[in-house]
C-alpha cells in the first residue's frame, strides 16, 4: 500500500468518524423532522375582507363563520352555505358580542343607514334595534364590552370620537379620544377582573374608558397601528399591546397605563396577536408581525422567545396547536399571499399552501369537524385542514451521515486504488557495482565531451556551464552510490556551501555562484 | 503544435532492460489512462446523486432540510474524487519521439558488447525551457528572437566490435519571443511566439576499434548527401573517430532515419581480414 493509499485510508476514517459523530449526536439531541400539510374543505369567493371570525352566531352549539367586507356580513355555516347575509353602505364596521343577553353572539353594525350613521344590533338574522347616532362622523370601529355595570356598544368614527350605547340601544355616553384622526383600537381590558374599553387613536392616543366614559388613564405615542388587550400573565389585569410605525412594540399595564415594555423592533408593527407558544398554561404569550416581514415572540414579560420572518408584510396572525403538544403553531398571513406556520416552541418555519392575492384575515377554531384555519385573501374566503405529518425513518439524521459516510468510504477506495501515474523523471540505471563502475566511465566521458564542444565552439556557455552542473550532480551522486555499495573510490567532487552546485575537488571558486570555496 | 506529456529518463543500463523499462512506462500510463476512463463517472454519479437528494428535500418538504446534507456532502465528496482523478490522469500522450529512442535501442540491442550498457538520456520535456536557450538575438524589427538547443536523446554505448558509439539528436528551434504591442485605434494586442525555425541534428560519433576495422575513405558519404529525412551536413574521419552531422527539416524523426544514418557509417568500415 502506497503513501497515497494510506493517507486517504486515514482521512476517509477521520471524516466518516466525524459525520457519523455528527449524525449520532443530530439523532439524539435533535427533534424529529415534520413537516405541516393542508387541505382544503371548501371555499367561497368574498372580496376585500375586513372581519372574520369562527363563532357560534345561531345558538345551536355549532361554530358559524362570520365574515365582513366593506359592505356585507354574512353567517356562513361549517360547510360554507349562507345563513344570514345582510348588505350596507361603506363603511361597515362590524363587532360581535352577546347584546341582549340570550347567551348567543349578536352582530353589532356600525354603518351608514337611510344616511345617517346607525348602530344597529343583529340577532340570528334580526334587527334587534338600530339607533342613528347624532353628531358623528364616519364609522371605525365597534366594539361590544361587557361592562360590570352593564354590556354596552361601543362606535369610534373616524375623527376619533366614542359613542357607547346600552343593551337598548340608548347612547350613554361619548367621549373624544383625540380630535382630527380615526378610532384604530377598541378592546375589552381587565382591571382586577373587571373589564373596561381600552381604545386608541391612529395618531398614538391611548385611554382607557370604565362604563361611564370617563378615562382612568391616558396614554400617548406615535402614529398607532395595533391596539390589543391580553391578560397574558393571569393576574386579572390585563396588558394592553401597541404597535405602531414607530417600529416600538410598547406594553402598558391596564390598571395603570405605565410602560411595561417598550422595545424597538425596527419596523412598523402590523399585528399583534396572543399566542400560546411554550405550552405552560399559567402565562400567555404573544407574536409580533412587522411591516417587512419580521416575526417575533415574546413572554409575557417582554422577552423574546424567538424571531423569524416572512416574505412581505404581516397581515394576519393566528395561533393553532397543530400537533396538540400544547404549544401554539402560529400560522402568519403576508401580503404576498404567503402563509407560513412557525413551529410552537421553536419557531421553526414551514411554508403552506400560498394564495395568488395577500392574506386578508386568518381565523382559527372549531368548524364542522375538528380545528379549521380560515384563510381570506383578496378574492376569496378558503377553509383548511392543517395535520402535522413526522418523516418517515429513512429521512433521520442517522440516516443522512450513513449516506455521506458510503460516499466517503466509496471514494476513499477509488482514491486509494488508483495506480500510481508514471514519474516524468525516471532513472533505468543499474545499481550494481559493475553498473555504477559503468556510468561512472559514461559520465567521465561525457565531462570530457562536453568540454570539448565548448572549446570547439559548438556549445554556447549557459548551456555548457547547465550541462555541466547536470553531469556534476549525476557524478556526486555515482560517487555517493559507489560508497554506499562498499567501493574504495577517490572522492573527486564536493558542493558548492553556497549555492548547493557540485563542483570538481580543486576548484577554488564556485563555477556557478562565483563564491570562493576552500575544498 | 501538438502538447505532449514531459517525461525525462536517464539511462545506464542494459539495452533490454531499458527497452523493458520504456515498455512498463507505457503499460502504466496505459493502465493509469485505463482506470481514469473506468473511474470517471463517479464524482458525475455523486453530483446527480446529491442533485436527487437535493429536489427530494423540497419535494417531501419535511423540516431539519436533512437531505440538503446529503446533497452538500455527496458534492464536496465527489469534488474530491474529481480532484484526485484529474491529478491522477495522464493527460498527453508521449512524444513520438519516445517510440523513436525505444525502436534505436531496440534495432542496437544486440550490438552492445557484454556487460556493456546504454548510457545516456531521452529528455522529452520539451525544447522550449530557459535552460534550452542556446542564445538570443535580435531580429530585423528589433524583436527578442530565442534560439533553442534541446539534446533529446544522448547515447553512447560501448558496442560488441569495440567501436564506441555516440549518438546525440538535437532539436533546434529558433523563436520570435512574443511581444504586445499597441494598434492604431489603441488596443494593446498580444502577438504570441512564433516558431521561425525548427529542426533536428543528429550528430554521431564513431570512434572505431583499429583492430577490427579500417576506416575507407568517406567515398560514400558527403556533405549534401541525402540518409532518409537526414542530410549529412559534416563528415569527417579524424585519426579513426568518425564524426557525421546531419539535418533533417522535418519533425519529428524516425527511428529508420537515426538507423540509416548510423548503418552508413559503418558502411565505411571496412573489417579487417582475420578480425
Amino acid at each position: 500500500m502506497n503513501s497515497r493509499a494510506k493517507t486517504t485510508i486515514i482521512l476517509a476514517v477521520v471524516a466518516v468518524a466525524v459525520v457519523m459523530g455528527v449524525a449520532l449526536l443530530m439523532t439524539f439531541s435533535g427533534s424529529t423532522p415534520a413537516k405541516y400539510a393542508t387541505s382544503q374543505a371548501w371555499s367561497q369567493p368574498m372580496a376585500n375582507m375586513q372581519s372574520m371570525k369562527i363563532i357560534d352566531l345561531t345558538g345551536d352549539g355549532q361554530n358559524d363563520l362570520f365574515v365582513q367586507n366593506d359592505t356585507t356580513f354574512k353567517v356562513l355555516d361549517a360547510e360554507g352555505k349562507s345563513l344570514v347575509s345582510q348588505d350596507f353602505i361603506a363603511p361597515l364596521a362590524t363587532t360581535l358580542g352577546d347584546v341582549n343577553g340570550d347567551g348567543v353572539e349578536d352582530v353589532v353594525v356600525f354603518a351608514p343607514i337611510d344616511g345617517r350613521p346607525t348602530v344597529a344590533a343583529y340577532s340570528q338574522n334580526e334587527r334587534l334595534w338600530a339607533t342613528p347616532i347624532e353628531n358623528i362622523d364616519q364609522p371605525a370601529r365597534a366594539a361590544v364590552v361587557r361592562f360590570p355595570e352593564g354590556t354596552q356598544v361601543i362606535a369610534g368614527d373616524d375623527r376619533g370620537l366614542l359613542v357607547a350605547l346600552n343593551q337598548q340601544g340608548q347612547e350613554v355616553w361619548r367621549a373624544n379620544l383625540s380630535s382630527g384622526d380615526t378610532i384604530r383600537g377598541l378592546d375589552d381590558a381587565l382591571i382586577d377582573g373587571k373589564l373596561y374599553l381600552a381604545a386608541a387613536n391612529h395618531d398614538g392616543h391611548v385611554a382607557l374608558y370604565d362604563a361611564q366614559g370617563k378615562a382612568l388613564w391616558t396614554y400617548s405615542t406615535g402614529i398607532l397601528r395595533r391596539l390589543r388587550s391580553y391578560d397574558l400573565n393571569g393576574d386579572g389585569t390585563s396588558e394592553i399591546l401597541l404597535g405602531g410605525d414607530g417600529g416600538r412594540l410598547i406594553v402598558l399595564d391596564a390598571a395603570t397605563g405605565k410602560e411595561l415594555v417598550n422595545q424597538a423592533l425596527g419596523q412598523a408593527i402590523t399585528e399583534i396577536r396572543e399566542v400560546e407558544i411554550n405550552g405552560e398554561p399559567s402565562s400567555r404569550e404573544f407574536v409580533v408581525g412587522g411591516k417587512k416581514g419580521g416575526v417575533w415572540a415574546f413572554t409575557a414579560a417582554g422577552e423574546q422567545l424567538w424571531s423569524n420572518n416572512v416574505d412581505s408584510k404581516v397581515n394576519e396572525i393566528a395561533a393553532l396547536d397543530v400537533d396538540k403538544d400544547g404549544a401554539d403553531e402560529t400560522i402568519i398571513g403576508d401580503d404576498g399571499g404567503g402563509v407560513t406556520l412557525f413551529a410552537g416552541k421553536t419557531g421553526e418555519r414551514f411554508g403552506l399552501d400560498g394564495h395568488p392575492s395577500g392574506i386578508l384575515r386568518i381565523d382559527v377554531e372549531k368548524l364542522g369537524v375538528g380545528r379549521k384555519a380560515v384563510v381570506a385573501d383578496g378574492s376569496q374566503v378558503s377553509v383548511y385542514s392543517i395535520e402535522k405529518a413526522s418523516a418517515p425513518f429513512f429521512y433521520s439524521p442517522l440516516v443522512v451521515g450513513l449516506l455521506i459516510a458510503a460516499a466517503i468510504i466509496a471514494a476513499a477506495w477509488f482514491i486509494a486504488s488508483l495506480p500510481q501515474k508514471p514519474a516524468e523523471k525516471i532513472a533505468i540505471e543499474d545499481q550494481s557495482v559493475e553498473g555504477l563502475q559503468a556510468q561512472r566511465r559514461m559520465l567521465h566521458e561525457s565531462i570530457a565531451d562536453v568540454e570539448r564542444m565548448k572549446l570547439a565552439g559548438e556549445m554556447p556557455p549557459e548551456a555548457y556551464a547547465a550541462r555541466l552542473k547536470e553531469l556534476r550532480a549525476a557524478l556526486a551522486d555515482n560517487e555517493a552510490a559507489l560508497k554506499k555499495a562498499g567501493v574504495k573510490i577517490q572522492v573527486e567532487t564536493f558542493k558548492c556551501p553556497n549555492c548547493g552546485g557540485t563542483l570538481p575537488l580543486g576548484t577554488d571558486k564556485c563555477d556557478y555562484c562565483g563564491q570562493v570555496v576552500i575544498a | 503544435m501538438a502538447n505532449y506529456d514531459p517525461i525525462y529518463l536517464s539511462l545506464n543500463d542494459e539495452p533490454r532492460d531499458i527497452i523493458a523499462s520504456m515498455d512498463e512506462v507505457v503499460a502504466r500510463r496505459a493502465k493509469t489512462t485505463t482506470t481514469y476512463q473506468q473511474r470517471r463517472w463517479l464524482p458525475r454519479a455523486l453530483l446527480l446523486g446529491g442533485l436527487f437528494f437535493l429536489v427530494l428535500n423540497f419535494v417531501l418538504g419535511y423540516s431539519g432540510s436533512l437531505f440538503i446534507f446529503v446533497c452538500i456532502g455527496w458534492w464536496i465528496v465527489a469534488f474530491v474524487v474529481w480532484l484526485a482523478l484529474r491529478r491522477n490522469r495522464i493527460g498527453q500522450r508521449l512524444a513520438p519521439e519516445y517510440d523513436t529512442a525505444r525502436e534505436v535501442f531496440f534495432t542496437l540491442r544486440d550490438d552492445v558488447a557484454p556487460k556493456k550498457f546504454f548510457f545516456g538520456h531521452l529528455d522529452l520535456t520539451g525544447p522550449q525551457q530557459t535552460s534550452k536557450v542556446a542564445r538570443t538575438a535580435k531580429n530585423a524589427l528589433g524583436r527578442n528572437v530565442s534560439f533553442y538547443r534541446d539534446e533529446w536523446l544522448s547515447l553512447k554505448a560501448k558496442l560488441y566490435d569495440g567501436n564506441m558509439l555516440r549518438v546525440s539528436a538535437v532539436q533546434r528551434m529558433k523563436v520570435r519571443d512574443s511581444y504586445t504591442k499597441r494598434s492604431a485605434s489603441g488596443k494593446l494586442k498580444m502577438k504570441s511566439a512564433l516558431v521561425k525555425d525548427d529542426r533536428q541534428q543528429l550528430s554521431v560519433r564513431l570512434s572505431v576499434n583499429p583492430q577490427v576495422y579500417d576506416v575507407a575513405t568517406m567515398r560514400l558519404m558527403k556533405p549534401g548527401t541525402g540518409i532518409g529525412t537526414y542530410t549529412i551536413v559534416q563528415c569527417a574521419n579524424e585519426g579513426g573517430i568518425v564524426n557525421v552531422v546531419a539535418n533533417a527539416a522535418t519533425s519529428p524523426v524516425t527511428a529508420t532515419d537515426i538507423v540509416s544514418v548510423l548503418h552508413a557509417i559503418y558502411d565505411q568500415l571496412q573489417r579487417k581480414t582475420g578480425a
